[in-house]
């Protein structure tokens, strides 16, 4: 590795056991070749930060980063089993529990109560529900 | 007063006996929230359950209901004289209380 460069006397890099010479104040052009054998210590810190896992001289012996559209949990557990589709469904005792009401009213009102009213233990209510269920069904007869 | 009338308020008035009945109270007034009776052409189920409750307590006292009731694990049907159906109760509580009442 060399480093061409235009120095003054006032800004002198000087590696070591390299004599430039000493001039006043005029502009030198030198070549000054750098390697790691001119700086002092430089090799064994390279070999200390390449022995050094997380130094990013290190050599690669760490997982390689997933791609930019790759999950990282993907990159780190590839699936064994392929998944095509993914349905969910409830469950068919809550679908059947959603569909039918708890009290269900097949019947027609006047005889729903024409019916309960006979045991519903509650004789003001009693009539109540059996003066309408007859009302209705005159009102009905006269419709007709 | 018609049939109707006198009907809504006897079943209103059965709903607050029965404690159903839920008030909200304000400062200086409270509200009582009563159930529509008929939504439709049929009866709100709430008031539905509620008689029919009623009736399957009774039924075990008196002889008009007791063949025209079928019960099952899933279903207790409830049916004319002529074995239509008139009401289908799958309350599995209601089913299980019947079913140790008659036992």
């Amino acid at each position: 590795m060399g480093l061409e460069s235009t120095v003054t006397n006032q800004n002198i890099v000087r590696p070591a056991g390299k004599s430039i010479g000493s001039t006043s104040s005029q502009v030198i052009s030198a070549s000054i070749p750098l390697s790691s054998k001119d700086i002092p210590g430089y090799k064994t810190r390279i070999e200390r930060l390449k022995q050094d896992t997380r130094s990013p001289f290190a050599p690669a012996t760490r997982r390689p980063l997933p791609e930019q559209n790759e999950s990282p949990i993907a990159a780190a557990q590839p699936p064994s089993v392929e998944v095509k589709e993914i349905k969910i469904h409830p469950s068919p005792l809550l679908q059947a529990e959603k569909l039918k009401p708890a009290v269900e009213q097949p019947g027609s009102n006047g005889a729903v109560l024409a019916t309960l009213a006979k045991g519903i233990g509650d004789k003001e209510l009693a009539i109540g529900m059996l003066r309408y269920v007859r009302e209705q069904k005159a009102l009905q007869g006269v419709g007709k | 007063m018609s049939a109707l009338e006198n009907l809504e308020k006897l079943l209103k008035k059965f709903w607050r006996k029965s404690g159903q009945a839920h008030v909200i109270a304000a400062k200086h007034s409270e509200f009582v929230i009563e159930p529509k009776v008929f939504l439709g052409d049929k009866l709100n189920p709430e008031i539905l359950k509620l008689l029919t409750l009623a009736y399957l307590a009774n039924t075990s006292t008196q002889d008009s209901g007791t063949g025209n009731i079928d019960v099952t694990s899933e279903k207790l049907v409830i049916k004319t004289p002529k074995g239509k159906p008139l009401v289908i109760i799958r309350d599995k509580q209601i089913i299980q209380q019947y079913i140790a009442q008659r036992a």
